[in-house]
């Protein structure tokens, strides 16, 4: 019997431990395998790793905030574009464009109607009171102005309308304007001798 | 035959309807002032009337409510003709019982005549007096 080892502390010992060898290989069955067997492979599952919901809400996050991305460089585009190009066409418009060496016309510049400027007399040629202040009120309303009533001397038939040389020239829009309220009326010359621009008589049927 | 009558004092205007309508169809009647007019619409008791307002002797706004007050010709419709665009004869005519206010500067002939069909259409036969 061996001396205990006093440098050693309590429940060492310097003597070597009996290892029992575990039977492995004695008792395992190693399955037989055949050489020339062929290689069969049933079926390739591929395995998909399931997302986690928390990676699944980042990823849709991702994708959401991508197209919210986009959205605004293009409307950032769109507004630049608008924004830059409208005070050039406001430039276009105010700039005037440079004219060459300006030419006297020949042709007068035609001027708007302005029918509150053209004064009328009106003349009833009818054996029926009131007719010429009747036809003046309807001048009024048409927007004209009505310098004198009265009775016409002659007798008439239609309603003849005699415009002065200063608005001859506008004689086809006057009479077309007038045949909306008076369709007998047509023009019958140039108005000479009055200080009104225009005569308009209440004739008899034709 | 469908019975109307103009009154209307321009001779001319009244000759321009009176030829459109006879072309149209009907039988006209006329009439050169408001008194002959209620008389007429009185004695003949036409189908529609067109009634001017601006005439002498009567108006055609007193003609229209004596024919509206009377009870053998408060049922003939009367159409106000008038050149006046945006006078408040309109809203007058309506509320004593006119049926239409037309402003003639702002329609054809033509197109008078369809307007009177039209409001003659809508009528039946019960209701338009018949023409005597």
């Amino acid at each position: 019997m061996k001396k205990k080892d006093s440098s050693l502390p309590e429940g060492f010992s310097s003597e070597p431990e009996k290892v029992t060898p575990v039977a492995v290989a004695s008792e395992t069955t190693v399955p037989s395998i055949e050489k020339d067997a062929e290689l069969k492979i049933d079926s390739v599952v591929p395995i998909v790793p399931e997302i986690p919901p928390s990676e699944k809400k980042d990823k849709f996050l991702f994708i959401l905030g991508s197209i919210v991305g986009v959205l605004v460089i293009i409307s950032t585009i769109v507004l630049g574009v608008i924004f830059f190009r409208r005070p050039a066409e406001q430039q276009m418009a105010v700039t005037p464009t440079p004219t060459a060496t300006p030419t006297v016309s020949n042709t007068p510049t035609p001027v708007p109607l302005r029918k509150s400027e053209i004064t009328f007399d009106v003349l009833n040629s009818t054996d029926t009171k009131g007719l010429a202040a009747k036809y003046g009120k309807t001048l009024e309303s048409m927007g004209y102005t009505v310098n004198k009533l009265g009775n016409s001397p002659d007798t008439v038939k239609g309603i003849p309308v005699y415009l002065s040389k200063e608005i001859e020239s506008k004689k086809e829009i006057v009479m077309s304007d007038l045949i909306k309220s008076f369709p007998e009326a047509t023009y019958a010359g140039v108005l000479t001798g009055s200080s009104s621009q225009a005569r308009l008589i209440i004739g008899t049927t034709k | 035959m469908t019975k109307i009558l103009i009154v209307e004092d321009d001779p001319l205007m009244s000759r321009m309807y009176e030829k459109i309508f006879k072309f149209e169809g009907f039988d006209v009647e006329l009439a050169a002032d408001g008194e002959e007019g209620l008389d007429k619409i009185r004695s003949i008791k036409p189908t529609l009337v067109l009634l001017d307002i601006m005439m002498p002797k009567m108006n055609g706004l007193q003609v229209l409510e004596k024919v509206k007050q009377d009870p053998e010709t408060k049922a003939i419709p009367v159409i106000m003709l008038t050149n006046l665009a945006g006078s408040q004869d309109a809203e007058a005519a309506l509320t004593k019982g006119a049926v239409k206010y037309i402003i003639k500067s702002e329609f054809e002939p033509k197109q008078i005549v369809n307007m009177v069909k039209e409001i003659l259409a809508g009528y039946t036969r019960n209701d338009v007096p018949s023409a005597v």
